[in-house]
């Protein structure tokens, strides 16, 4: 389908202009998008921003409580006619004063890339719950040894277990995952939530350390903090290892990174802007390649067992964007959804 | 109300993070949101903006086809409890393509303690109110409020929303001269506001006698890369008040630099601005931000000679308070649809 025909199948369903679709976090559940299949329309928009397909500026944001974040982040993907945005919010502090209230919670405008309209607003919790981690398998699935049979999660929340239970598509032979938090309730509800899921035998990690010596692979998803505590220290780190970070320099000393053979990052421009936010008080190493580079061939990733690889990948629009189409575009055919006037009054 | 008292008599309405509140279009028009509240949250806004007391990064945007663009436009203004982003669309062609307004957009407000979205609502009426309410706000302590004439450059949506709103500022106002390239819109702009003002709607014969017959003049025309003056420097005289929606684009730079004090409501938006080639000739000096003088911190007008000029381009920040105000009227009124999250 060209824009044209793919507008005029979208205004078969919506009627665009007057009314739009609203998707929330069951429906888009609902629509029964596949882990695999996010995780390949993730490695896709990846590499179409790697390729400079795309256009997405750097993400700009507000922090309305401390060490929370709230992210605009709009992009245009014009070979899938998709553009719109995504309003990200990740409050730490909902834990302990809204209990209740996960610490995610995002939404996404979906317009009209012909004439601006929104065609839908969607619950993006969902998505960002997926495609995070399928960001790090498509990292695992290019750099890290593929018959690897160990692998470490350092955070076990949302995304922690996202990882872990999303791990095995990229790594069929793991045997044991070690997980570690600081809170070991965390880590009880991970192996409880997760274990049923996966071949591979969870362990909980007695330390840190203890992720670093045993792991081949080793992911981390903790919460970002503006400046870097590290707990894993350099020379636990090894070659061979592939280390894969959700949240930027928070986990390790800064040797990890300037010692690596590969350092990828998802956005070059994304986290030199980090940088000057005072994220990375210690600079950013000599970046490799972008990890879409990698994942659509532009530059090799891993081409011997011994090299330490470390890629950082903090998460892009045009992935959230690539994900919502596709979204869209099954709740238009499932008839998913409620659609709510754009004008007129709804009562 | 502080913050928690604010969120309790919230969630005494609406479940937070299990329910969000949808508004239309028509919805935010019949809340019952006044002029006076219209310029009370945007005066807010702009005074919070230039006290340093709101969050608002410069704007971002994508641009889907030649010409058009999408701005994402966060905001959280503590002292309010507002917070969301607006994203707003402006496509020129839309009218002629499509029949759709030019200009479009969807409001996201949020709860400021959780991050939990409270309401989505649509924007365009927020956008058509506070563009106006901006240039109010300035005539009202940068202007001779005793002025009797009025100049009105521009009749589309914006124009019939400053002229709708500009007697709440010059109160003695005797004449509205406006100016438009396009003849219809001046008729329909008359039609439509001469029963809402007291003033008598004129329409101008050229640029020229706007500038020699009017005290304080608005514009609100569509923003060009590059100005393409109307007006002659030499029209102009001491005492007038120039305030614009739309940068430079009618002014030439003489008129510009000879101003006894000029304001941007945002510097940092301004100078960025300069970065995409708007300000072709550089910004004049700055006397200093709209919402210093709002606020006080800045003498307004000192005397009835100075030239004055004002050029204000629209900060997510007036958005989102604004919209906090809609959304406290949906909820007390019981408007709009509730949904699922």
């Amino acid at each position: 389908m060209d824009n044209i025909e793919y507008r005029n199948w979208v205004k078969e369903h919506v009627d665009i202009g007057n009314e739009l679709l609203y998707l929330s976090f069951e429906d888009c559940k609902a629509t029964g998008l596949t882990v695999k299949e996010i995780v390949e329309l993730t490695e896709k928009a990846m590499v179409a921003y790697s390729k400079k397909e795309v256009e997405m500026p750097a993400k700009i944001g507000l922090h309305p409580q401390p060490d929370s974040l709230m992210h605009a982040m709009p992009a245009y993907l014009p070979k899938e006619f998709a553009a719109g945005i995504k309003w990200g919010c990740n409050f730490p502090t909902n834990k302990k004063r809204f209990p209740d209230i996960t610490p995610t919670s995002c939404q996404i405008i979906y317009n009209d890339h012909e004439s601006g309209l929104a065609l839908s607003i969607m619950d993006a919790t969902w998505i960002t719950e997926i495609r995070t981690p399928g960001v790090s398998l498509v990292a695992a699935k290019h750099m890290a040894n593929l018959d690897a049979t160990t692998f470490g999660m350092v955070g076990c929340g949302i995304q922690g277990k996202s990882h872990v239970k999303m791990i095995e598509i990229v790594l069929p032979k793991l045997e044991k995952i070690y997980v570690y938090d600081i809170y070991e309730e965390s880590m009880d509800r991970l192996i409880k939530e997760c274990q049923p899921l996966v071949n591979a035998k969870i362990i909980k990690a007695k330390s840190p350390d203890d992720i670093a010596k045993n792991c081949e692979v080793i992911a981390s998803a903790v919460p970002i903090a503006h400046k870097p505590n590290p707990f894993i220290k350099a020379d636990l780190i090894q070659n061979g290892q592939t280390i894969i970070m959700c949240d930027c320099h928070s986990v390790y000393e800064d040797g990890v990174y300037k010692k690596a053979d590969i350092y990828t990052v998802d956005s070059i421009e994304q986290h030199k802007l980090l940088e000057g936010y005072g994220y990375y008080p210690y600079g950013l190493p000599e970046i490799y390649a972008e990890t879409g580079a990698i994942a659509g061939g532009i530059k090799p990733g891993r081409t011997s067992n011994d090299q330490l690889i470390v890629s950082n990948n903090v998460g892009m629009a045009v992935e959230d964007m690539m994900v919502a189409r596709r979204i869209f575009d099954l709740a238009i055919k499932k008839e998913l959804g409620i659609k709510l006037p754009l004008w007129n009054k709804t009562k | 109300m502080n913050n928690i008292e604010y969120r309790n008599w919230i969630e005494g309405k609406l479940d937070i993070n299990n329910e969000l509140l949808y508004l239309t279009q028509e919805n935010c028009r019949n809340v019952g949101l006044t002029n006076d509240d219209i310029l009370e949250y945007t005066e807010k806004a702009m005074i919070a903006y230039s006290a340093k007391k709101a969050e608002m990064p410069a704007k971002i945007g994508i641009h889907p086809l030649k010409d058009t663009l999408m701005h994402a436009m966060p905001a959280y203004i503590p002292e309010h409890f507002a917070c969301g982003i607006k994203w707003a669309a402006c496509f020129p062609e839309n009218r002629k393509r499509y029949g759709y307004s030019q200009t479009t957009g969807v409001l996201i407000y949020n709860d400021a303690e959780s991050g939990s979205p409270l309401c989505l609502m649509d924007a365009v009426y927020i956008t058509e109110v506070r563009t106006a309410a901006v240039a109010v706000v300035a005539a009202q302590k940068l202007a001779n409020t005793k002025a009797k004439t009025f100049g009105m450059v521009g009749c589309g949506v914006q124009g019939n929303s400053h002229v709708a709103l500009i007697e709440k500022a010059l109160p003695e106002l005797e004449e509205i001269y406006i100016i438009d390239v396009y003849e219809p819109a001046m008729n329909a702009l008359i039609e439509r506001q001469q029963p809402n003002v007291k003033a008598k709607i004129i329409k101008a014969k050229d640029y020229k006698e706007i500038a020699e017959k009017c005290d304080v003049i608005c514009s609100a025309a569509i923003i060009t890369q590059k100005p393409e003056p109307k007006f002659k420097d030499e029209w102009f005289r001491k005492g007038q008040t120039i305030i614009m929606s739309d940068c430079h684009t009618h002014y030439e730079d003489a008129t510009l630099k000879r101003a006894d004090k000029y304001l941007l409501d945002s510097i940092e938006q301004h100078e960025l601005l300069i970065d995409y080639g708007y300000y072709p000739w550089g910004l004049p000096e700055i006397y200093g931000e709209t919402g210093e003088v709002l606020g006080g911190f800045k003498a307004g007008r000192e005397n009835d000679d100075e030239f004055i000029i004002c050029n204000n381009v629209g900060m997510a920040a007036e958005d989102i308070m604004v919209a906090r105000k809609i959304f406290d009227l949906a909820l007390e009124k019981e408007i709009g649809t509730v949904l699922p999250l």
